[in-house]
């Protein structure tokens, strides 16, 4: 099967208990690389359940916080990625709660200055809210399977793991969502931009 | 492996390390908010720096116990004698003498033929 995620996986032997370990002391770098490491699976977490990316990169920002200030509480620091992504989908579960009252200032910046008026940026823009839109259309855990699988990249043994399912149910939630998704964004769609 | 399910969905329109510099700056973002926590957690693990942190409220904390302890010693007299007649009472009830309670108090050494006229008494 061919990886659409490998390209970015750099590839760091660290493990993320020695991370943890140096990010509890207040290394700064320590955490930044927790964070790099993380960050996609987190923002897949919190995108499944909010159907909104700019949504889940808020949320993905306070729960790095969060798992900072409480990073004590990580008891096996070499399942920080299961215990983040538990703080995640709390942090998730409570901003879709407040998600009217979200201050305007945070991320809006972020996206704002990116190169954002080509005409590839657009197609890209609107391929996201199509993609956003179907994606709100599947359950919350067959998101959470299907983007933590061909977003970051997970195996099913490693997804099971951290959200507490079986490996069988990953590959059914993920078999599921990626029909449901295909139909519902019409198979073209994907298929040209995974061509590319 | 033909079935459309085997292939995975691109998702890297949604993929927030898809542009390498928007994801800098997302991380960027994350490490300046963590900022303040980061370095409470360096203070708290060095040692030198806790005292350094502590180094101003502990000199202001004993510039005030200077000043305290130096009031009262000025304005407490030390009496010249602690024998007074209550202490004379007390050694009494307690069965010393009253010559030795004095001598005691006083920090005299007396001389034996007191010391005997004393027990003989």
């Amino acid at each position: 099967m061919s990886s659409i995620h490998s390209r970015e996986r750099p590839e760091d032997p660290t493990p993320d208990a020695t991370y943890v370990v140096r990010a509890r002391r207040g290394d700064a770098a320590a955490f930044e690389a927790l964070v790099r490491r993380h960050y996609r699976a987190a923002y897949a977490v919190a995108l499944a359940q909010l159907s909104n990316g700019m949504d889940a990169e808020d949320v993905c920002q306070d729960a790095f916080l969060k798992a900072l200030e409480r990073i004590e509480d990580c008891r096996e620091p070499e399942k920080f990625a299961s215990w983040l992504l538990q703080i995640v989908r709390n942090r998730a579960h409570n901003y879709r709660d407040y998600r009217r009252v979200r201050a305007a200032a945070s991320l809006e910046a972020t996206w704002a200055a990116g190169p954002d008026d080509s005409a590839k940026d657009a197609e890209q823009a609107d391929l996201r809210e199509k993609l956003e839109g179907a994606l709100a259309q599947l359950s919350e855990v067959q998101r959470q399977v299907v983007l933590l699988h061909d977003l970051e990249g997970l195996k099913h043994r490693e997804i099971a793991e951290r959200l507490d399912i079986s490996e069988g149910m990953s590959r059914q939630h993920v078999f599921h969502a990626r029909k449901a998704l295909r139909r519902l964004m019409g198979d073209q769609a994907l298929k040209e931009h995974f061509d590319e | 492996m033909n079935d459309p399910q085997d292939r995975p969905i691109d998702f890297s329109s949604v993929d927030p390390t898809a542009d390498p510099e928007r994801f800098d700056r997302l991380v960027e973002a994350v490490i300046a908010q963590a900022a303040d926590e980061l370095a409470a957690r360096r203070m708290q693990a060095n040692p030198v720096l806790q005292i350094a942190a502590w180094r101003r409220p502990m000199l202001a904390a004993a510039a005030v116990v200077a000043v305290i302890a130096g009031t009262v010693l000025t304005q407490v007299r030390v009496p010249e004698s602690i024998s007074t007649p209550e202490t004379d009472g007390i050694a009494e009830a307690v069965g010393i003498p009253v010559e030795l309670a004095q001598w005691l108090w006083d920090g005299t050494v007396p001389s034996t033929t007191d010391l005997f006229g004393v027990f003989e008494e």
